[in-house]
């Protein structure tokens, strides 16, 4: 390999140096903090009414929204360059040693070993071979056998090669994620469209400076309904019946689709989430009402509507509560009697139990609501979503691997001696060293059984 | 029994069990330990049995309300104590190195009298974003990995006090504490089993943010301060591969992680979500 220049080498060791990457994670995490103690992407005036003078020097430094700041973006991309030039620089070795493990155990690499033990057997240097094989075999994967300078007999054995690739497993997910996010913001987009129950939308609205997106097909909101727990008046569900409409035909399997909370309508490379709703007009509230005469009327008004009654007073809706106590729906109604005066009431879609009304002449009672929603609906395409999972998943992998797996190798070294032959046995393990040495010291004595050999030739001392 | 007694009994097990490991050390009585170990256990099995009885009672309640209890901070603060138990007796049954647990066991000690003093345990219905098995997984993986940064902490903090006391008096071997060696080869495990999880606990709370709003990621303070954990715990494993940052570098970053940690899910939902409250979000 030609040398290269200074200057480039200085860059290229900084670049795929170890302390980089401690100094950009470290960093990044310090760096990140500011962005959850200064609220994000504010007006310039929130940020002047809570930050002052200092507002200015905030935004100048892109603050008020940092994640997507030049310098957060390129603190990242060093990372990115670090990752990419420290992996690549060493997956060759790595991909070397791998693939052409060193055969033959010479003495450098025997000095590097940590796990040695030496057996003695009566037998000749072949027999011995022969007979370890098929124990290696089954205990690691198919020894290998070659012939040493002195004409030694060699094996070689090993097994979870693949361990030593978990790291870069690793980051190879981390590069996904990156890329699925890119292609996310480069090809996806996000919106929002409400519908009003019944209607039918084929765009999304515009977003600022841009014109309306075409859906290709059309989407009806058949109903909106929120239910609560019983009760109380906590959402149990917000849910939204959808149609997908093609050509004027509602689609099959896509009709009356119910879409709540965490189960998404998908249709086209669009995806439809339940997000918000509201009151399309106001509600109309039906009432039944009994007069001080025992006469029963029947009466439907909107909120702020004054409905006249036959005695000379009124009525008007003024609140709604669609849980009141466990009596189910209820309507605050201002009363305005005959005679000029104005009392609070409710009706209920239930009896009242004491009649809270009892200062009201009329006793009220609610019959239903007439309620026209609207369904707020998050539109998103997120082309890169499934390429994040899969980095995901392999980060996962990946870290699980790198940490749990041990690439474990093993070198015999059958020598003859006056009565026969000696072994010689050398193994490492490149992580988890100490479960290791059970592994190698049970390995020794089953190799022993499977010589008939005697043991005793003390086990030189592990350094 | 409720599952409120069953939670109290627990509490006071760990706390004798506390008390017993303590004694380990200071009597230097190694048959102790057994006993504080067995201790230990049974704590877990009703701190167990009454996570279990919480669940059925949500079930017996009126308006069908039944969930998992990992659906708020109470029951993640019990949900966080037994995790760190987990990871404590699973460690303790591959390498049984008893006196951790006199460091261990305060934290998750410390995490249910919280619970107990300061914890509303009222069983609530669920809200519907709060309606998914995402919900369950993503809980579990995050504590299981937070715990196992607890035990790292833990670990971390003996190895600085079993420093600092070898350093002072060298001749005072036998403490019942295990090795320097050790005890950091135990956190760098300890973090080892909690980094994978962290990672599963973000990318099962990104699957659950995608399923339920249409986002992966949003950079909100949660997300935010899970992400800056997760790069501690990355820059402790790729410093340990560069030279002399084993040892008490690394027990001081295993602490700094852990801190994260604890601001991530305490800190960011007490002091940050006060400072957003105004945000108009
Ligand atoms: C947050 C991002 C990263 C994650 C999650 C990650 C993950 C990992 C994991 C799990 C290991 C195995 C650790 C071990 O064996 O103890 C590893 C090893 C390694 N990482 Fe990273 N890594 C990240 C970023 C980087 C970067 C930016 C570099 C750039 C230099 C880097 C360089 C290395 C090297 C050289 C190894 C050792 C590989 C080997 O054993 O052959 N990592 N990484």
């Amino acid at each position: 390999m030609p040398a290269k220049p200074r200057p480039l080498r200085i860059l290229r060791d900084f670049l795929c140096s170890l302390k980089l990457t401690v100094a950009t994670l470290l960093l990044l995490a310090a760096t990140s903090i500011l962005g959850t103690v200064i609220p994000q992407n504010l007006s310039s005036l929130q940020y002047r009414q809570h930050y002052g003078d200092k507002a200015q020097l905030l935004q100048g430094l892109h603050l008020d929204d940092m994640y997507h700041s030049v310098w957060f973006l390129a603190l990242s991309g060093l990372f990115v360059i670090n990752l990419v030039a420290c992996s690549l620089r060493r997956l060759p070795a790595v991909w070397r040693s791998v693939s052409r493990p060193p055969l033959v155990a010479d003495g450098a690499l025997l000095r590097s070993l940590s796990h040695k033990a030496t057996l003695q057997a009566a037998c000749s240097v072949d027999e011995a071979a022969i007979r370890l094989q098929p124990l290696l075999r089954r205990r690691f994967a198919g020894p290998r056998r070659t012939i040493g300078p002195e004409q030694e007999v060699c094996l070689f054995a090993e097994r979870r090669r693949y361990a030593r690739f978990g790291a870069y497993v690793t980051h190879l997910a981390i590069l996904f994620i990156i890329l699925g996010a890119l292609i996310g913001s480069w090809f996806g987009f996000d919106s929002f469209v409400s519908i009003v129950e019944g209607d039918t939308v084929t765009q999304l609205p515009a977003s600022e400076g841009q014109a309306p997106v075409e859906l290709g097909f059309g989407l009806r909101c058949d109903d909106f309904s929120v239910s609560y727990y019983e009760g109380s008046a906590r959402p149990r569900e917000y849910r939204s019946l959808l149609t997908v409409i093609e050509e004027g035909q509602e689609v099959a399997g896509y009709t009356r689709v119910p879409v709540v909370v965490n189960r998404p309508l998908q249709y086209r490379g669009l995806t439809f989430y339940q997000s918000s709703y509201g009151l399309a007009q106001m509600p109309l509230f039906h009432l039944q009402v009994r007069m001080p005469d025992g006469a029963e009327v029947q009466m439907a008004g909107r909120p702020g509507q004054l409905l006249p009654l036959a005695d000379g007073g009124s009525l008007q809706v003024v609140d709604y509560t669609p849980a009141f106590r466990d009596l189910g729906g209820a309507a605050l109604i201002e009363v305005l009697t005959a005679d000029g005066q104005r009392l609070p009431a409710i009706a209920a879609m239930q009896e009242l139990p004491v009649d809270e009304n009892h200062a009201s002449p009329y006793r009220l009672q609610l019959l239903r609501v007439d309620e026209r929603y609207y369904t707020g609906l998050q539109v998103t395409r997120a082309p890169g979503v499934p390429l994040v999972w899969l980095g995901c998943l392999l980060l996962v992998l990946g870290s699980l691997g790198a940490f749990s797996l041990a690439h474990q190798r093993l070198w015999l070294t059958i020598r003859p001696t006056a009565g026969g032959c000696e072994v010689q046995m050398a193994g490492s393990s490149h992580r988890n060293r100490p479960a290791f040495a059970g592994t190698f010291d049970r390995l020794g004595q089953e190799l022993a059984a499977e010589l008939e050999a005697n043991n005793h030739s003390a086990k030189e001392d592990r350094s | 029994m409720s599952s409120a007694q069953l939670f109290n009994l627990a509490t006071a097990v760990y706390f004798v069990a506390m008390v017993l490991l303590a004694l380990v050390l200071l009597l230097r009585n190694r048959r102790l330990g057994s006993l504080a170990i067995v201790t230990v256990w049974c704590g877990f099995v009703a701190h167990s049995a009454a996570i279990g009885l919480r669940w059925l009672e949500s079930y017996r309640l009126p308006g069908a309300i039944g969930h998992v209890p990992l659906s708020n901070l109470y029951e993640s603060v019990i949900f966080f104590a037994w995790s760190i138990v987990l990871i404590y007796l699973i460690i303790d049954l591959r390498l049984r190195q008893r006196a951790v647990g006199a460091f261990v066991v305060p934290f998750a000690l410390l995490a249910m009298c919280w619970a107990q003093l300061r914890g509303n345990d009222a069983i609530e219905p669920l809200v519907p974003a709060l309606q998914s098995n995402w919900l369950t997984y993503h809980v579990v993986t995050c504590f299981l990995g937070y715990a196992a940064f607890a035990v790292g902490c833990a670990v971390s903090i003996m190895y600085l006090v079993k420093g600092a006391r070898s350093a002072s008096k060298p001749a005072d071997t036998d403490d019942l504490l295990p090795s320097l060696e050790v005890l950091d080869a135990l956190n760098y495990k300890a973090i080892m089993i909690g980094f994978p999880f962290l990672t599963l606990g973000i990318g099962t709370g990104a699957a659950w943010a995608n399923y339920a709003w249409g986002t992966y990621w949003s950079w909100d303070p949660k997300e935010t301060w899970s992400l800056i954990v997760w790069f501690i715990y990355a820059a402790f494993l790729h410093a340990r591969l560069t030279r002399g940052w084993s040892g008490r570098r690394a027990a001081w970053l295993s602490i700094l992680g852990f801190v994260a940690t604890l601001f991530c899910y305490l800190g960011v939902n007490l002091l940050l979500s006060g400072l957003h409250s105004y945000g108009g979000g």
